[in-house]
């Protein structure tokens, strides 16, 4: 077992468009150390979402990704996957939590079958009973008060940052050792957003898994990531560990991002 | 006297699902805003925030309590008198796409409030003032042939600000106007409000769920939990000892862009993400 859990070495995303080709991803360089939430921030369009896409395996078929290495420890080679191979390596060996919890639940299935939609999938021998047991378990540890509730309902009748406990808990159900998180707590309250950051961090912490978290929100970046990664224009302008990166920006862009965050000492100097 | 006084809003809407219960968006709801200051409202979805800041521009109609401004109760002008009023108070609207007309041309746009309000105006004198708002927000004159799809975001938001001081209003409602644009593009717009203000003397009532934003660039926060206002205080006082225990737990969600200040999280007894129900009241 390596240190490393995935390894990404120039990473490349072309995509095709009737004006000719986007180059969304030039050349970027990422690795998740075993426990470690690495952070990936920038802004809308730098290509932080597509870089974790071409990871994943889920971009349009319009998109070439390419890279020097793909490697997740424990499996090998992602580059080389087949598409239809990617499926088995999502959920079991990546459990991926998307922006918006809605889009990543099915809405006409119950969630408690959802959870054993899951273990089909993966071939994990399972009958419904012993599925929702573990459904039960699962919830019970995302902080869902209510379990069985829940799990005989429908993901139109959560709130948003219940119907994200759930995607959490659905994309641990497998044990995956990484986490992908494509901004997991936008769009949600303040509240929610401490009370899910702290959930995800908690599973990650416990069980030494490991988290890409791709994000916007330099105060997510800051208060839970160890490194971070920041992306300009599809390439990596600067990386390093979240204390020096986020206390001592060297790039130009990095200190512009942090300025932009209203400061508490700027508005007492005000009234001082 | 204020520049606008609401008391005792009150505002129930039936529930969309059948048989469910009435939502109390507004329960007994007073506050006050002075000539040329910033009053935010903070709070979380659901708390009633938005539903305030229609309210006081009687863009819904209230169930019980009323709006003053200048003196003048809302409720009883008449549609005319109401239309009038208006130039007095204006709106920027959260998502700036949705709210600009996407078949009207920039000018056309910024226009509209002033062939709406001041009649007397001759096209060519609509122009020049077109010109000269848009160049106050921050755009050059040839955007106003353009569309508002052919815009970023947030020059799109600039032109839903130039809509909203082109009539000289002496209040604007701001509903989250910077919370679907990107970091540095929001802090530039929080910078053109901030001139806007000191420029032309308008009170804000800036309704916002960020409360890093807030704390920036408000003079008072008022701070919405259920339907009610839960506390008010100035900025300053507000962030230095929060006295509900739901402000406390508001402030404890914050998540500082500084590693170095480590965030504590301190959940709320009232807490309704995690509840099945939600609590019907804030907890004293």
């Amino acid at each position: 077992m390596s240190d490393t859990v995935l390894d990404v070495r120039g990473l490349t995303v072309d995509i095709a468009t009737p004006d000719g080709t986007v180059n969304a991803v030039r050349g970027v360089d990422l690795h998740v150390g075993r426990g470690e939430i690495l952070g990936v921030v920038g802004e809308s369009g730098c290509g932080k979402s597509t870089t974790i896409k071409g990871i994943l395996g889920l971009l349009p078929p319009n998109a070439e990704v390419g890279a020097e290495m793909i490697e997740l420890d424990g499996y090998g080679d992602l580059l080389a996957t087949p598409r239809k191979k990617m499926r088995e390596v999502r959920g079991r060996r990546i459990g991926f939590v998307a922006q918006n919890p809605f889009g990543s639940l099915n809405p006409i299935y119950s969630i408690e079958r959802q959870f054993y939609e899951l273990q089909k999938a993966h071939g994990t021998k399972v009958g419904k009973k012993e599925s929702r047991e573990i459904a039960h378990a699962m919830l019970d540890g995302v902080g869902i008060v209510n379990p069985a509730r829940v799990l005989d309902g429908y993901a139109h009748q959560l709130s948003g940052g219940m119907a994200q406990r759930v995607v959490i808990a659905l994309a641990t159900t497998l044990s995956p050792q990484l986490l992908i998180a494509d901004e997991p707590t936008t769009g949600l309250d303040a509240t929610v957003q401490a009370q899910i950051m702290d959930l995800i961090s908690g599973l990650v912490r416990s069980e030494q898994r490991s988290m890409l978290l791709v994000t916007h929100d330099l105060g997510v970046i800051a208060q839970y990531a160890q490194r971070v990664v920041v992306m300009l224009d599809g390439e990596v302008v600067e990386h390093g560990p979240v204390m020096e990166v986020m206390v001592d920006p060297q790039h130009e862009y990095t200190r512009k991002l942090i300025n932009s965050v209203p400061k508490r000492e700027e508005l007492h100097d005000v009234t001082a | 006297m204020s520049l606008l006084e609401v008391e005792n809003a009150c505002k129930t809407f039936a529930s969309r699902q059948r048989g469910g219960d009435p939502v109390q968006a507004l329960r007994g709801v007073s506050l006050q805003v002075e000539a040329g200051e910033t009053l935010a409202i903070i709070g979380e979805s659901g708390s009633g925030k938005s539903t305030l800041g229609r309210a006081v521009l009687r863009l819904l109609e209230l169930d019980e309590g009323s709006v003053r401004m200048d003196g003048v109760d809302l409720a009883g002008l008449s549609p005319s008198e109401l239309r009038a009023k208006r130039a007095e108070m204006q709106i920027v609207f959260q998502e700036p796409y949705e709210s600009l007309n996407p078949r009207m041309s920039i000018g056309s746009i910024v226009a509209e409030p002033l062939q709406i309000h001041r009649k007397g105006l001759g096209a060519a004198q609509i122009r020049k003032l077109v010109i000269e708002v848009l160049e106050r927000v921050g755009l050059p004159a040839k955007v106003a042939t353009r569309l508002p799809g052919e815009l970023s975001g947030g020059q799109q938001q600039r032109v839903g600000v130039a809509r909203a001081v082109v009539s000289e209003p002496k209040f604007v409602v701001l509903d989250e106007p910077t919370s679907s644009l990107d970091l540095s593009i929001r802090a530039q717009i929080l910078e053109l409000l901030a001139q806007l203000q000191a420029d032309l003397g308008l009170a804000y009532l800036f309704v916002s769920h960020d409360m890093h934003t807030v704390e920036k660039v408000s003079d008072r926060i008022a701070v919405m939990y259920l339907g009610e206002i839960v506390e008010t205080a100035p900025t300053v006082d507000l962030f230095r000892s929060p006295q509900h225990p739901y402000t406390q737990t508001l402030l404890s969600a914050r998540l500082s862009a500084d590693p170095r200040e480590k965030h504590a999280y301190r959940a709320y007894e009232g807490d309704a993400s995690v509840r099945a129900t939600p609590p019907q009241q804030a907890p004293a």
